[in-house]
């Protein structure tokens, strides 16, 4: 009977299925510790009291969305800051790598890289600046992510952070096209060109990722009525 | 009206020591003289939202049964919480017994 109750629980709570998981253990160690503590010698009836006491499974289920909704408006947070650090790195490590082997820009194209490079860097602080701010407002408001209008803002504002990064990144893309234009590939070539699909790929996993869990916070929400 | 403090009654529960699901009910149960006898599952959500918050914190322990269990615990920010929650309802408590102070019962006017 635990069992079947379990099965259920988890089947409700199938819009996390890590918290699912941990939630159906945490209530099997419950439950078992119920029956055992039951003086009733009918196993049975001692599993359908601790059954009816824990509590209808879509009644619980309902009242870990928000909880869930939180949890991924928290690590989308997360990941927009470690993205924008990455990024960081990229630009960083390409820029040393110029240093380093003495590679200038050539004269003739120098006044429009400053003009990209300009955009470039207001782009790149602008989403990062955007960034920890929404970082930091979930970590620091304990009800961060709970309602719907709240998580509405922290995904608008995650949107805004990646579309800004999509900016720097194309700006990165044009400046190092620049540079590489006219010049003969080489090994010396790899490095920026590996920054950059790096930067690529950082700014288009978030991207998906941001609709991705806006998508499935929209279909929860939808689906529970929050 | 249970609901809305349930959060309070559940690090008020966990002031004693850390404690896991099933013990926190009993304790509150235990505490309230059966006053507050919610559906133990809720206890639940309660828990995680607050370890969210960072008000508690939890690891997996064994029970001397060999058990598994959470074992759930206030952390310094819960603390702090619980005794701002614990001096907000007694202000509370005082003011409401202020008012309510002498409106016992009227006898039948005359």
């Amino acid at each position: 009977m635990i069992i079947r109750y379990l099965e259920d629980l988890e089947r409700a709570l199938s819009f996390d299925r890590t918290l699912a998981r941990r939630v159906r253990e945490e209530a099997e160690l419950h439950l078992l510790e119920a029956v055992s503590a039951d003086p009733a010698i009918d196993k049975y009836e001692a599993e359908r009291k601790a059954i009816a006491r824990f509590g209808d499974a879509n009644t619980i289920a309902a009242q870990f969305v928000a909880i869930s909704l939180a949890r991924q408006a928290r690590a989308i947070a997360g990941t927009v800051v470690l993205i924008v650090f990455g990024i960081l790195v990229a630009m960083k490590a390409r820029v040393e790598w110029y240093a380093t082997t003495q590679w200038t820009m050539p004269l003739d194209k120098k006044s429009i890289a400053d003009f990209v490079l300009a955009i470039d860097r207001y782009a790149f602080w602008a989403a990062a600046a955007l960034g920890v701010a929404v970082y930091l407002y979930i970590s620091v408001r304990t009800a961060a992510g709970r309602s719907p209008r709240d998580l509405r803002r922290i995904y608008a504002l995650c949107i805004i952070v990646t579309v800004v990064l999509v900016v720097s990144v194309v700006a990165d893309g044009l400046l190092t096209a620049l540079q590489l234009h006219g010049t003969q590939l080489s090994l010396a070539s790899i490095p920026p060109l590996l920054t950059l699909v790096a930067e690529i790929a950082g700014v288009s996993f978030l991207g998906c990722r941001v609709l991705w869990l806006m998508q499935r916070a929209r279909s929860i929400v939808d689906r529970r009525a929050l | 009206m249970l609901k809305g403090h349930l959060d309070m009654i559940v690090l008020a529960a966990l002031a004693a020591g850390p404690a896991h699901g099933y013990a926190i009910i009993e304790h509150i149960r235990h505490k309230s003289g059966e006053a507050f006898d919610l559906p133990e599952g809720t206890i639940y959500p309660a828990l995680h939202r607050l370890e969210q918050a960072g008000l508690l914190s939890s690891r997996w322990t064994v029970a001397p049964s060999g058990r598994r269990r959470r074992v759930y615990a206030l952390t310094k920010r819960g603390e702090r919480a619980l005794a701002n929650q614990s001096e907000l309802w007694q202000r509370f408590a005082k003011a409401i017994g202020g008012l309510l102070a002498g409106t016992g019962p009227r006898g039948k006017p005359a």
